[in-house]
């Protein structure tokens, strides 16, 4: 009814399709609760039962613990100073959460130039040479240094001619295989994971 | 004279002597031996039991004896003969001879032939004719013997004696062992008339020359005089019969009624029953007179009973009841015993065998028997000896058991504790290294222990995984190989750390500025996004979506600040939206620091519209509540850093409002590929976009404003030289040693 009423827009189709997208989000937020509940049943009984990475468990429930006190402190009934959860919620996400997400990125870095170095060590080949070559352009073209605009422009030629073509090959194929997947499971050859 | 016995059942003649054919190895003389000396008179002798012996041939039996005299004869079942001549003869016996039992049931209805032949039913004239002279010449050499003692009592086999045996006394000797025959076969045998109340005066018959030759009966003393199965005639006639060399059927005729004593000597009967069997056959003798006469060794030679050739001899004091009856012959050497073939009847009364059969037990006797083997198949010891004997292979030999060589097996001591608990002989445990367990704890292993375990199964491992013909490295080159692979992690990882901290940290405590190594790339995405935001006019309404999270927030943080500058600085309307549960709290912490919230430069006016769960269909829910709110967007801001949140929001867009609405984006460095096929030089839905520090840059210099992407562009252009080194460094060494390794 969802197709139809992009297709169609008449006949009420369009309300309807509102309807029912406000149930999927109250569905989804149902399942949201329901993950939540779930990582706490699973770290939870890890802890309790002390098995391996136990203690990894033990930061994560705390974490989460402690991640939900700033909106909880934020309820008016409980009366807590704004500046107060503010405080916290202010640690936690911007001096905790931030830079911990920001170092992992940039272990990317590392680990991607390091896998870089020793790509010829581990492939000797000319695919590995090509691939450091392409590599080194687009490091040189997104910051051209003075004198190097022209690296630019081949960084762009290699964005949009072959970088375009291959990165829409692989968009098309992934939209039939999303339209053959959603035709068998309307046709009743999909079986998915949840068996429905 | 027979000189050789023919086999019944291949037909090779065999010597007189032999028990088994030579061939096939069937039996020649029966079970029960003929006897070789004529039994003496016994008073009691049993009925013949268990055998079916013709009585009286329905051809033969012309003698209504049953039929009282004045009662009209009846005619015998099944035939219409008429009365012939030769009845007469045979009711003159029944007259004259002794009386019978008073009370005669009448015919019995289980017997089909004519018992009571009548003068309507006359035989036929064959039957006729040998009824007469073989009967009347008995008659007559009845008359002429003396009447023996007729003591010969013969026990009643049924309550109803047969009428035959009320005969005159030379008939009786004749028909003394019949008799019991017929009345045991009979039993309810239409008891005929006495003979002595149907019987006339006895007629004189001539006895013709064969019969005279036969010698007489002699009556066995220890007949019972209560015997009605005994005639008095047979007692009679049988010395005279006995003198003139009786054949053996007759001999058996003649033979003293049974007794009950088996082992009562039988008058001697000489043994020319073969000699006179041609004889008797050549006379058309009645056939089943035939039966009964055949001499023991023809009988025995035509056709042996089923499984009886077969049975095996044994001790004849070890004679069962059911073996000393009449019919049976028994054999008079030991036989390996072997369970009968032929079942005999059941509750039979052990009683004396018939006189015919002591006959021939007593012929038995006198013989010399032959080597009985003890059963067919089972070779004798005495032609074992003709045998060679077999080779024992030596693997059987050693099979054979020595008792002797036996020795006690020494007793193992048993089992102390466990599962096999007192089970000897158990074997011990070989340490396979099977776990058992036990009450006490587990030892736990040394820390060196468990590192020598570890590099062995490690050692191992590494053997198994390894491809055939790959070389092992030498422990050696191992060791200098992790600390080249160190010393390349640290030589990355002070080029990034020189590369960040000589930008961005030195010169702000050293008062220095690096100069500025590149210049920020003026792409024509970003230029068209600008271009696009800058045309916004007064009222527009644009929903901006934060689709990133504090992991992406350091990058995205830099595209995001020039887009929202940029945004806040025209008079529209902005929604803030996200599909991410920290969408909303990212959202808020950029809009603090971009100071929109008491900044004069800020024109726009904004509302965070929420979080909605659920992906495309909460970005298509945010749509259309906007749409209903504040009427359709003129653009979509999308700003994230993974490729399906972009997707959603451009599908969703494009599908909300078919393509009218523009999709804008702020994206990270590594989105750049996936987002060109949207944008495709600005003809797709994706109308301009701003990708990583480099993006950043270039739409702060287009807004023609220096922000923290510009400071930093300074940085990532030195990182990137670092980098590029770096690679370029690895690429050259490995290279070369690459090249080296190949000459080598």
């Amino acid at each position: 009814m969802v197709l139809a009423s992009y297709l169609m827009p008449a006949w009420g189709l369009v309300d309807l399709r509102n309807r029912l997208i406000e149930w999927a989000v109250i569905v989804a937020a149902f399942t949201f609760m329901l993950g939540i509940f779930n990582i706490l049943q699973v770290h939870g009984r890890r802890l309790s039962r002390r098995r391996s990475g136990w203690f990894y468990s033990l930061v994560l429930v705390v974490a989460m613990a402690l991640a939900m006190l700033p909106p909880i402190f934020s309820i008016p009934l409980l009366n807590v100073p704004e500046s107060t959860w503010m405080w916290a919620d202010r640690l936690i996400f911007d001096d905790i959460i931030t830079p911990v997400g920001a170092t992992l990125a940039a272990l990317v870095a590392f680990v991607l130039l390091a896998a870089a170095f020793r790509l010829l060590r581990t492939r000797h080949s000319a695919e590995a040479l090509l691939f450091l070559v392409v590599v080194i352009v687009t490091l040189l073209g997104t910051t051209p240094l003075v004198g190097g605009e022209w690296l630019a422009d081949v960084r762009y030629w290699l964005i949009t001619v072959p970088g375009m073509a291959g990165m829409r090959g692989l968009l098309l194929g992934v939209g039939l295989g999303i339209m053959i997947t959603a035709l068998r499971v309307f046709i009743g050859d999909e079986h998915p994971y949840t068996d429905l | 004279m027979h000189t050789a016995l023919r086999c019944p059942m291949c037909g090779t003649m065999n010597p007189v002597g032999n028990v088994y054919c030579d061939r096939c190895h069937a039996r020649l003389v029966p079970m029960a031996a003929a006897p070789s000396q004529p039994a003496e008179p016994e008073p009691d002798r049993s009925p013949i039991k268990g055998l079916s012996l013709p009585t009286i041939p329905p051809e033969h039996w012309q003698e209504p004896s049953h039929i009282q005299p004045g009662e009209p004869e009846e005619a015998p079942i099944g035939e219409t003969t008429e009365p012939q001549a030769g009845d007469d003869w045979l009711t003159q016996l029944r007259s004259g001879g002794v009386e019978g039992p008073a009370d005669i049931p009448a015919q019995s209805p289980e017997i089909e032939f004519p018992l009571e032949p009548s003068d309507e039913v006359p035989p036929t004239e064959s039957a006729e004719s040998e009824m007469e002279d073989w009967l009347a010449g008995l008659r007559g050499a009845a008359k002429e013997m003396p009447v023996a003692e007729t003591e010969v009592v013969a026990e009643p086999l049924e309550p109803e004696p047969h009428p035959m045996d009320t005969r005159e006394d030379w008939l009786d000797q004749l028909r003394g062992g019949i008799a019991d025959e017929i009345a045991a076969e009979a039993p309810s045998y239409p008891p005929e008339t006495t003979a002595a109340e149907e019987m006339t005066e006895p007629v004189e018959v001539e006895i013709p020359d064969w019969l005279q030759e036969l010698e007489p009966i002699i009556p066995s003393p220890g007949v019972s005089p209560e015997a009605e199965t005994v005639p008095p005639v047979a007692e009679e006639e049988a010395p005279a019969l006995e003198a003139a060399e009786m054949p053996d059927w007759l001999a058996e005729i003649a033979a003293p009624p049974m007794e009950a004593e088996v082992e009562a000597p039988m008058p001697s009967v000489p043994p020319v029953a073969e000699e006179e069997a041609p004889a008797l056959e050549a006379a058309e003798m009645p056939d089943w007179l035939a039966e009964i006469a055949a001499p023991p060794m023809e009988a025995e030679a035509e056709a042996p009973l089923v499984g009886e050739a077969e049975l095996p001899t044994g001790g004849l004091e070890e004679l069962p009841d059911w073996l000393k009856e009449p019919g049976i012959k028994v054999p008079t050497q030991a036989a390996p015993a072997v369970p009968p073939l032929v079942e005999f009847p059941v509750g039979v009364e052990a009683t004396a065998p018939p006189d015919w059969l002591a006959e021939l037990e007593k012929e038995a006797e006198i013989s010399a028997p032959p080597a009985v083997p003890a059963f067919e198949g089972v070779i004798s010891p005495s032609e074992t000896q003709e045998l060679m004997p077999a080779e024992i292979p030596a693997w059987m030999e050693a099979l054979r058991p020595h008792p002797e060589a036996a020795e006690p097996m020494d007793l193992e001591p048993a089992e102390a504790g466990g599962v096999l608990e007192g089970i000897r002989g158990a074997l011990p445990p070989l340490g396979i290294g099977i776990e058992v367990p036990t009450d006490q704890p587990p030892v736990e292993p040394t820390e060196e222990a468990v590192e020598a375990l570890l590099s062995r199964a490690q050692l191992l491992q590494s053997l198994i995984s390894q491809p055939e013909g790959t070389p092992v490295p030498v422990s050696g080159k191992r060791e200098g190989w992790e600390w080249g692979g160190r010393i390349q992690h640290w030589l990355i990882m002070l080029t990034l750390l020189l590369a960040v901290v000589s930008t961005l940290i030195l010169p702000q405590f050293m008062g220095f500025q690096f100069p500025p190594v590149a210049q920020p790339v003026d792409s024509p995405a970003v230029r068209q996004m600008y271009e696009v935001i800058e045309g916004f006019t007064e009222g527009t309404s644009v929903v901006v979506a934060f689709e990133y999270g504090p992991a992406e927030a350091d990058e995205l943080n830099l595209v995001t600040m020039p887009v929202l500058r940029h945004l806040f600085s025209q008079p529209i309307s902005v929604t803030i939206v996200t599909t991410r549960p920290e969408g909303r709290r990212i959202a808020e912490s950029i809009l603090e620091e971009v100071g929109v919230a008491d900044g004069e430069w800020v024109k726009a006016d904004y509302h965070i519209l929420g979080y909605r769960p659920g992906n495309a269909v909460g970005a298509s829910q945010l749509l259309g509540q906007v749409s209903r709110d504040s009427g359709s967007p003129q653009a979509v801001v999308v700003l994230t850093s993974r490729v399906v949140l972009l997707q959603q929001w451009i599908e969703q867009t494009r599908a909300q409002f078919q393509g009218q609405v523009p999709v804008l984006a702020g994206l990270s460095a590594a989105l750049e590929p996936v987002a060109a096929p949207y944008w495709a030089t600005g003809s797709g839905p994706l109308r301009g976009f701003a990708s990583g520090l480099g993006g950043a840059a270039a739409y702060e210099a287009a807004s023609g404003t220096v922000g923290k992407a510009t400071e930093r562009f300074n940085t990532l252009a030195i990182f990137h030289l670092f980098a590029v080194g770096t690679i370029v460094l690895g690429a050259v060494v490995y290279a070369l040693a690459g090249l080296g390794r190949k000459k080598s």
